[in-house]
């Protein structure tokens, strides 16, 4: 077995012990069978709705605690304590110990998300919604998204304890969903173009949010609750259009690159 | 005369760029089959000094470990390393940390309960969390020894019967010991011979 899958594994399984990992896989199951059961006492769209708003809100609330947090321990406190030391001095060079200990992470917001999106599935199938496609869909954006705020609490840890570093992963995505607004926006003529050049550089650099279409539409009805307000600029309702696999794979390519930036960084760090 | 393990002249710490040296001016000179204890108060730099032969924390110096610069992954696989205190991530069995260690310096399992059986670890099948401080510190041992290294670095190791008949076992094959203790007891002895630091440099 390879190092990268050595660590990996380990970092995986000791993840899956801890209190706060399973207290949040379990709240955020709680919280879809709750909004199932609230959306089988209802008929017709506002049964979908409600079923399907509430899983996104765990999607989003929960998936982002998760991975911030999972992402906010890939170095810091394991590094001062002497835990990733122990891995490097077995021989495994430095970048090869980081990306384990991502793809470690990575693989358990994958579980995570695995388990949710199972749960939710069958839920709408017992409140007779089918196995609901768009929401299962939606589930994978939001994996995307949440493996972007990994990676970037990842790097972050790097340097920054793990606070500050899930803080700066968290700041980053709402920034990148901001910015995803402002293109929606600037698209609809809702803002002036004095700021559209700015907004479109910025947009087409930086990684992106992923919108699924689920999501897009429950937002321009205002039914998407917490997990996607409906987005109202300068008296004008702007509709966020569901992101392009342009834009999917963009956010891949920059999760890529901030791993490998972060596996750099990592080289130079000191270690206990 | 046998071979030069750790040859390193004018040792230098730094922890942050620009930051105050915590190791300055420090020399090893330790031979196969021989070992040296780093002493010193709490806070003096003998820890700082086993990451810089480990290449962790940023060594300045010339230094030399088994024919090589610090931290060459290569020469890391012929090392045996005991960090100091409770060094494992939770969620983890003793048992499953040696292992790790022993799967990635290329050794089996046995090796790896062969090092928990020599280093006395009581309790191998508990989540390190909840283990007592010694077992963490048998634990630690335990990830040193697998796979007979060349070189053992203890830092601040518990002297039980099998940390003892461990350093004799190792030095007798031929490793050299490298350990850092403030409460040193009777590894001067063991080790044969000694340096003792003071605010990161030789007292």
């Amino acid at each position: 077995m390879s190092a990268l899958a050595v660590i990996g594994r380990v970092e995986a399984r000791g993840i899956a012990h801890r209190r706060w990992f399973l207290a949040s896989v379990l709240i955020g199951l709680a919280i879809i069978i709750a909004g199932a059961v609230l959306a089988g006492g209802r008929d017709g769209l506002a049964a979908l709705d409600t079923m399907r708003s509430w899983t996104a809100a765990v999607y989003l609330v929960g998936g982002l605690a998760v991975a911030a947090t999972l992402g906010a321990s890939a170095v810091n406190r394991d590094a001062d304590g002497g835990w990733v030391g122990m891995q490097v001095v077995t021989g495994t060079p430095r970048p090869t110990v980081l990306l384990a200990r991502i793809a470690g992470r990575l693989v358990m917001l994958l579980a995570t998300f695995a388990i949710w999106m199972a749960a939710a599935a069958i839920c709408s199938a017992v409140i007779g919604q089918g196995g609901d496609g768009p929401l299962f869909v939606h589930g994978l954006a939001m994996l995307e998204n949440m493996v972007l705020v990994l990676v970037i609490a990842a790097l972050s840890s790097v340097v920054l304890g793990p606070v500050a570093s899930g803080v700066v992963a968290a700041f980053a995505y709402v920034s990148f969903l901001s910015l995803g607004n402002l293109m929606a926006a600037t698209n609809a003529d809702a803002i002036g173009t004095a700021w559209s050049g700015l907004i479109t550089t910025l947009y087409l650099t930086f990684p992106r949010a992923i919108t699924s279409p689920m999501l897009s539409e429950m937002q321009a009805r205002g039914a998407a609750g917490v997990a996607g307000a409906q987005l109202e600029i300068n008296l004008n309702v702007v509709v966020v259009p569901a992101s392009s696999w342009l834009s999917v794979l963009w956010t891949l390519a920059w999760c890529a690159a901030l791993a490998a930036i972060a596996a750099a960084a990592f080289r130079r760090r000191a270690l206990s | 005369m046998a071979e030069a393990v750790i040859r390193a002249r004018a040792i230098e710490v730094r922890y942050q760029r620009g930051g105050a040296l915590a190791v300055a001016g420090v020399n090893i000179d330790l031979r196969a089959g021989a070992g040296l204890l780093i002493t010193g108060p709490r806070g003096s730099g003998k820890s700082s000094v086993l990451r810089a032969v480990l290449g962790l924390a940023g060594p300045g110096g010339d230094i030399s470990v088994l024919g090589a610069p610090p931290g060459d992954p290569e020469t890391l696989r012929r090392i045996g390393w005991a960090p100091q205190s409770w060094p494992f991530a939770f969620g983890l069995r003793a048992r499953e940390v040696v292992e790790m260690v022993a799967q990635l310096g290329g050794h089996d399992r046995v090796a790896a309960l062969g090092a928990i059986e020599e280093a006395g670890v009581e309790r191998p099948d508990v989540r390190v969390e909840r283990i007592e401080i010694e077992d963490a510190r048998r634990t630690a041992l335990a990830c040193a020894l697998v796979g007979e290294p060349d070189l053992l670095v203890l830092d601040d190791p518990w002297e039980f019967p099998e940390t003892i008949a461990a350093v004799r076992r190792a030095m007798a094959r031929g490793a050299a010991v490298l350990a850092a203790s403030s409460d040193p007891g009777g590894l001067p002895a063991l080790l044969g011979a000694s340096i003792r630091l003071d605010e990161g440099a030789p007292a």
